[in-house]
């Protein structure tokens, strides 16, 4: 049987690397969490200070 | 590698400072509408009736700019400073691979991902919140979306810088040894899709921001496409002594080519680079406040990394998924984690106290 085509990547990731983009993708989280809880925070305690 | 003790401190205060700036357009916002005794969530006021004549007027443009126009301008400009040589023998097959593959592929496969968020997961996360905040006055929208956005990828690029696992996903940005329109998009996509920034702005877009959204995404695009092409706009501010007041002003507030190309500088030895700070990208103002900017009037006199190995571009777009097969790369497998073993702040001139960067421009020639 003829070898796999020699110039085709394959996924190259260990578990250390698994770790690294969960890290990543948590952090990249935390930063957007954080803004928003502010910002939509802020404007709905808005509302209820000047609830009329 | 663990974070240096030193960064740490400066990051957790100016996180802490950060908290405020992201609650000052909201604290505006509540001023305003204290003073005017208004409260426009009871009449079904929507902010885009308060937005200037003007913006009416050029929203279609700014629409088509968003959608396709900058994607144009962006190709027209590449091919101009390809034509006119600014590439000259750097543009290897690798390094046009990679610019190639990181301006195409995003635009072809973040369209969907972003789309998915804004259209289905937001209204399963927040149901029954799309336009809630629709009240807000079109100006405080316009302050609200371009702190949280810029101030956020402010974050995003400087944690990147600093935190050495985050690195290398950021690395692809800083790797080629010329400056132009094709660094604006030259990124590693897992770098590229997790932006916090995107889905920040689009979350607010669902709870009713999207008008204001238009206007600032579309500057801050202009700002930072600028800030890395070739077209230096910021020197006539520079020579001519009738326009300093207005360059002092700029370089302070906005990323500049000047300062932008700086931070891609390969080394501080010229006295120009700064490739441990100016993270701003629509804004400088972030590294003014929290000190991590360095103001230059000149340009550097190279740029990319000193450690670079002219990575596979597959590494280069898809790290940690594909590996390089370089010898000693930081993108092979058990590579090194950061190549560069300067400290963070050495070759910094500023000392990293908030406020204090406002130094006299470097001039050096």
């Amino acid at each position: 049987m003829p070898p796999a085509n020699r110039n085709l990547k394959s996924i190259d990731m260990n578990l250390e690397d698994v770790q690294i983009l969960i890290k990543k993708i948590f952090v990249g989280i935390v930063i957007y969490i954080v803004p928003l809880v502010i910002i939509a925070g802020g404007l709905l305690l808005i509302k209820l200070l000047l609830h009329k | 590698m663990r974070v240096d003790k030193a960064v740490a401190k400066h990051v957790g205060r100016d996180i802490t400072i950060s908290l405020f700036i992201y609650a000052l357009p909201v604290v505006s916002v509540w001023l305003y509408f204290l003073v005017k005794s208004e409260t426009p969530w009871n009449n079904g006021v929507h902010s885009q009736a308060d937005a200037p004549s003007l913006f009416h007027f050029v929203q279609p443009a700014f629409k088509n700019l968003r959608s396709w126009g900058f994607i144009v301008i962006a190709l027209v400009v590449g091919v101009c400073e390809f034509v006119l040589g600014l590439y000259e023998n750097k543009w290897t097959k690798t390094e046009r691979a990679i610019d190639i593959v990181c301006f195409v592929a995003p635009k072809i496969l973040l369209v969907p991902i972003t789309g998915y968020f804004s259209l289905k997961l937001l209204p399963l996360l927040l149901p029954g919140l799309a336009n809630y905040f629709s009240w807000v006055p079109f100006w405080g929208g316009v302050f609200i979306i371009a702190v949280a956005d810029d101030l956020t990828q402010y974050w995003y690029h400087r944690l990147h810088h600093q935190v050495p696992f985050l690195w290398r996903f950021h690395r692809t940005h800083h790797s080629a040894s010329y400056m132009g329109m094709a660094m604006a998009s030259r990124q590693n996509f897992i770098y590229t899709v997790f932006f916090s920034q995107i889905y920040l702005t689009a979350t607010l877009i669902y709870l009713g921001l999207g008008y204001a959204a238009l206007f600032v995404t579309v500057l801050k695009t202009f700002i930072t496409l600028s800030a890395h092409s070739s077209i230096p706009w910021d020197k006539p501010f520079y020579k001519y002594k009738i326009l300093h007041p207005i360059a002092w002003i700029l370089e302070r507030f906005i990323s500049t080519p000047a300062t932008h190309h700086a931070h891609h500088a390969d080394t501080f030895d010229d006295g120009v680079g700064y490739y441990k700070g100016n993270f701003g990208n629509m804004f400088f103002l972030w590294d003014v406040i929290f000190g991590t900017g360095l103001i230059t009037r000149k340009y550097p006199s190279s740029y990319g990394i000193k450690f670079y190995k002219e990575e596979e571009w597959y590494a280069q777009f898809l790290w940690p998924i594909f590996k390089s097969k370089k010898k000693g790369s930081e993108l092979a497998v058990h590579g090194p984690e950061v190549g560069d073993k300067k400290p963070i702040f050495e070759g910094a001139k500023v000392t990293h106290t908030p406020m204090q960067v406002t130094l006299k421009p470097v001039l050096k020639s």
